[in-house]
């Protein structure tokens, strides 16, 4: 179950990525980057680590992306010139087209990809077969998947749990000390741009 | 085909629904009465009667409130764009609800005991600027859109005074999660040794619900009604509701940060079933609600500029003197909590 | 008819007197309540980690325990298996159970499949 919605969560990340390049009206798009942030943010819920999932709701979703949709509300974007450029790119598809094949064999060359990994298509193409063993068994963990595993958790290994916040604080702030600093330091920086720019000096 | 484990998970979804509704019913009634409660106690600060036709004493009001703006024409302007503006006050009634999840009631009585609570509060808080931002431009008014900027830019601004804040009081409690913050407070209620911190919390949660004095977007005699002029029958519904509802739900957080959620001295043994400790939850929400209304009551509206002005020139060097001075307080006497 | 001598002269300046503590008692006040607040809270937070202490030395001691209970239920499945796979090839000839397939003589605990 958690699989699937796994599965979900990174198909809507990658179709709301693709429409966010596609939209034609620029709040849309940052809509649908919005959507993606979000499926990313449960994507990494769901794979454990709730503190990095919730924080990119809090820092994307909610600075980033309003820091980009302040920009483009303000800005005096005319409609009419995007939707007229927007109907000049369908004489670079098959340049489109030929480098994104490129692009994808290289890809799955490399990476050993095999369509009975996807775990939602290949639910989908052996229905029959897991409506049939859903039919005849009486248990319906037939669904779920078995895990192999090589170590049981021994009594003497685990005294105190940390929770992830304390465990990424014990490597950050003693072991990352110095790459914390040199962070923090960029961002000082960053922070001073905006400010001299935008100050207004009384003459 | 129907076997036992089917029937646990069908039983399962089943009783974890019911106990949404445990929750979420008694918290839309008292998002209803808290609207009867501000119209009756600022008619007493203004020495006059509230609403007292309807019911007794007029507590029957919010229901009629209700059936008159469901009965009303729904006005679209045919310009708008009409998903947006339809999801923008849905989005933010869900994002309000939402909130309510994690709210613990008793010891250990919440519907979700998250580790990492206060995190999602943050980040619902964070979501809710979208419905506000959302609503003002799919309106296609210049009036809605100014006022959903400037809701917007108050909203995010006052946030980091939020987080601030509340940092400080995680420092202390040395958890994100609610029950936690709870039960460190039995040592002592966390207003006490963080009076100021909880004075500009309390300002910030006042500007995160554009209540006055920090609600000029929505001057009620000024600019028509801010960035949700154009919204109208259930969908004004939905944005009233996210606002009663917001300010219930910021006043029971503060009651779990700064003033001890549930507890309270054992003053005799509790042997029925009757939870005391949600009702004395509920008494501290009901003070803080009152204090919500006391503002609005006395206190002149601040202008855009000086309400930008306060949280960044004035609030927010407090705010982060008082991040530096806390966790060095607590490790200069060795009192932080591991 | 006006009075003789005109009205008095009315008050229209602000009259906002400055009652109330000065700025330093306020300062004073406000930090005794909050050093009183922080000692309360320094007692909580030693006796959390008093409480926290002895948490992980009552799992400490409990080491010994669950370790013996792990180890006989290990013990109790691999002589389980071995029994089934005596049970199972004992027609076939040349067949020993149990033995090993690997060289080395360390002993491994034996896998485990967890169906989620």
């Amino acid at each position: 179950m958690k699989n699937l919605f796994i599965d979900i969560l990174a198909f809507g990340a990658l179709l709301s990525s693709v429409l966010v390049i596609t939209s034609k009206n620029p709040v849309i798009a940052v809509i649908f980057l919005i959507s993606v942030f979000i499926n990313a943010a449960g994507y990494l819920i769901l794979l454990g680590i709730g503190f990095i999932g919730i924080s990119y709701i809090i820092l994307y979703v909610g600075a980033i992306a309003v820091l980009f949709l302040f920009v483009i509300m303000l800005l005096n974007i005319r409609l009419s010139d995007l939707l007229e450029a927007g109907s000049q790119y369908t004489k670079n598809i098959p340049l489109a087209i030929a480098i994104g094949l490129l692009f994808i064999y290289e890809i799955f060359t490399i990476i050993p990809f095999r369509i009975h990994d996807v775990s939602l298509i290949s639910s989908l193409l052996n229905l029959i077969t897991n409506l049939n063993e859903l039919f005849l068994t009486s248990d319906i963990s037939t669904l779920n998947v078995v895990y192999n595993t090589i170590n049981p958790i021994l009594a003497d290994s685990t005294f105190t749990n940390f929770t992830q916040i304390q465990a990424l604080g014990q490597s950050l702030y003693t072991f990352g000390a110095f790459w914390l600093i040199i962070t923090s330091v960029i961002l000082l920086l960053a922070m001073v741009a905006p400010i001299f720019i935008t100050h207004k000096s009384n003459k | 085909m129907i076997n036992n484990n089917l029937i646990l998970i069908i039983l399962n979804t089943l009783i974890s629904l019911i106990d949404v509704l445990l929750v979420l019913l008694p918290v839309l009634l008292s998002v209803a009465f808290m609207t009867i409660i501000e119209r009756k106690q600022l008619a007493a600060h203004q020495r006059r009667v509230g609403p007292n036709t309807v019911g007794y004493y007029g507590i029957l009001q919010p229901f009629s409130d209700a059936l008159k703006l469901i009965l009303k024409e729904t006005v679209i302007p045919s310009q708008s764009n009409k998903i947006l503006f339809y999801l923008a006050p849905v989005s933010t009634l869900i994002f309000s609800l939402l909130g309510w999840g994690i709210i613990p009631f008793g010891q250990g009585l919440t519907l979700f005991d998250f580790s990492l609570g206060i995190l999602y509060t943050l980040a619902l808080s964070s979501l809710g600027v979208y419905g506000v931002l959302f609503a003002g431009w799919s309106a296609n008014s210049k009036y809605a859109f100014l006022g959903s900027l400037r809701s917007t830019a108050a909203m995010i601004s006052y946030e980091l005074i939020l987080s601030s804040a509340i940092l400080i009081v995680i420092l202390l409690a040395g958890s994100f999660n609610f029950t936690t913050i709870i039960e460190s407070q039995e040592a002592i209620w966390f207003v006490v040794p963080l009076l100021p911190v909880f004075i500009f919390y309390f300002i910030s949660i006042l500007a995160e619900t554009s209540r006055t004095p920090f609600d000029l977007q929505e001057a009620e005699s000024e600019l028509v009604a801010g960035f949700f002029t154009e919204h109208s029958s259930i969908i004004f519904v939905f944005f009233f509701l996210a606002e009663y509802s917001s300010i219930v739900l910021f006043s029971c957080i503060t009651a779990i940060l700064f003033f001890g959620g549930y507890n309270m001295p054992e003053l005799f043994v509790n042997n029925t079933f009757i939870s005391l400790q949600a009702v004395v939850l509920g008494l501290k929400t009901c003070v803080f609600c009152f204090m919500f209304v006391w503002f609005r009551a006395t206190l002149p509206r601040l202008r855009y500029d000086q309400l930008i002005e306060f949280c960044w020139l004035n609030l927010l060097p407090v705010a982060v003197a008082f991040i530096i001075l806390v966790p060095c307080i607590l490790v200069a006497f060795d009192i932080a909590p591991y | 008819m006006p009075p003789s001598g005109g009205f008095q002269q009315i008050r229209y300046k602000r009259n906002l007197p400055f009652r109330g503590p000065s700025g330093v008692v306020i300062l004073a006040g406000v930090t005794a309540f909050c050093g009183y607040g922080f000692y309360r809270i320094g007692l909580g937070n030693l006796e959390k980690r008093e409480l926290q202490r002895e948490k992980a030395w009552s799992r400490i001691h409990l080491v010994p325990l669950l370790l013996a209970e792990g180890d006989r239920d290990a013990y109790r499945r691999q002589h389980a298996a071995l029994e089934r796979e005596k049970e199972i090839m004992k027609d076939v000839p040349g067949w020993e159970a149990g033995k090993d397939v690997y060289h080395n003589p360390r002993y491994r605990p034996a896998d485990s499949i967890v169906v989620l």
